[in-house]
């Protein structure tokens, strides 16, 4: 609370008067309002406000001004007319509401003389989350007596004529088409034309020693075909199929090196639905640990570099053999 | 009163209680600022407004009954 000696003080600041000066003043305007209103008159100061009895105690009524500055943050705000039905969206415009989402101080609510909506218990925020419309200014109540507030830009809420019907249509359509470019890419991919020369098959065909059988004949540019046969035959090692434990002490063909574990999996899950036989290896290199995705396994380097030839790019000319 | 210090002690209780400050004027009461969250009200012809928060300067008198 500021008074007395501070009081003085501030005040012996801005004004140059000196504190004793201030001091004395302040006793005496204090003196001078209490004998004016207990005098039943009214003891005004311009541009702050006046002093005077109501009802045997002494009220304050701030001038406009002092109102005005006070309300510096808010001053200019005008009430927002509310929709009771939200469904134009896009429409609207939180004009100036600076505070609103989150309620400030805990103060008193100084009640006005109209009717007020249950939501005074209720927070207000989530009024602003919603879409808020204001209309032309027809309204008369709850005019501030402030100086003309800065302008305040007010839209009518009508969309461009939009009617709801007409924009649920359009966006079935929408839906429509996006569903069949799906079913489009989807029919594409399981007859191969986007993969180089193999069916989309995530397990291949084998018999029971595990050998891999290329039913898909299409055209492939790196002769794999005969190759994938050849390599299927090789039971325990290969290029596809699946892990086999007993080709552990093997070597594998490195083909991805990766740092997220997450993307790792994605990557060797997606390389074995190409056919290929993946597994995944932990490595530590200085401080980073890397997450490597090798395609086959192989008895001998020899075999592995072989098979290197019939692998697609990237993985042709990006990778290196390791022991399992 | 001297007018020069009127209007310090105006410009004084003004910053203060913008500044969330209380001001006693001895003898007098004190000077208190208030904050009026927003709040909604509805008019008679069922529209619905917002009404905005509001900062205000309010007093309170040194003793409310006048009998001192």
């Amino acid at each position: 609370m500021i008074e007395e000696d501070i009081l003085a003080k501030l005040i012996s600041d801005k004004s140059g008067v000196s504190r004793s000066e201030a001091q004395t003043q302040l006793n005496e305007l204090g003196v001078n309002i209490k004998s004016v209103v207990d005098a039943g008159e009214v003891f005004e100061m311009e541009g702050f406000g006046t002093f005077k009895k109501e009802r045997n105690a002494t009220v304050f009524e701030p001038d406009e001004v002092l109102q005005t500055e006070i309300n510096q943050k808010y001053a200019g705000m005008r009430p927002i007319e509310l929709i009771g039905s939200f469904k134009e969206t896009a429409a609207a415009q939180p004009v100036e509401q600076v505070e609103t989402p989150v309620p400030v101080e805990v103060e008193e609510v100084v009640k006005e003389p109209l009717v007020e909506i249950s939501a005074n218990g209720t927070e207000p925020p989530a009024e602003q989350a919603e879409p808020v419309v204001s209309i032309e200014d027809k309204k008369k109540v709850l005019q501030e007596s402030s100086p003309p507030p800065p302008v305040q830009e007010k839209r009518g809420e009508k969309e461009a004529g939009e009617s709801e019907t007409g924009r649920a249509s359009v966006v079935l359509i929408i839906a429509a088409i996006v569903a069949a470019i799906l079913l489009a890419g989807w029919l594409l991919y399981s007859t191969g034309v986007f993969l180089n020369g193999k069916t989309a098959r995530s397990v291949p065909v084998r018999n029971t020693q595990g050998v891999v059988v290329d039913n898909n004949v299409s055209n492939k540019p790196d002769g794999v075909a005969n190759e994938d046969v050849s390599k299927a035959t090789n039971a325990v090692y290969g290029l596809r199929g699946a892990v086999q434990p007993e080709a552990k002490d093997g070597f594998t063909i490195i083909v991805h090196s990766l740092w997220r574990k997450k993307h790792a999996f994605e990557t060797l899950d997606a390389i074995k639905a190409k056919g290929y036989r993946a597994l995944i290896q932990e490595a530590n290199v200085g401080d980073q640990m890397y997450w490597r995705i090798g395609i086959g396994q192989f008895k001998t380097i020899k075999d592995a570099k072989k098979a290197i030839k019939s692998l697609p790019e990237p993985y042709k000319s990006n990778n290196f053999i390791k022991q399992q | 009163m001297d007018e020069t210090f009127l209007k310090a002690f105006s410009e004084v209780v003004r910053e203060q209680v913008s500044q969330k400050s209380e001001v006693k004027l001895k003898g007098v009461g004190v000077f208190k600022p208030k904050h009026r969250k927003q709040f909604q009200q509805q008019y008679e012809d069922g529209r619905v407004v917002m009404v905005p928060p509001k900062d205000l300067i309010t007093f309170a008198p040194e003793s409310s009954n006048g009998y001192d």
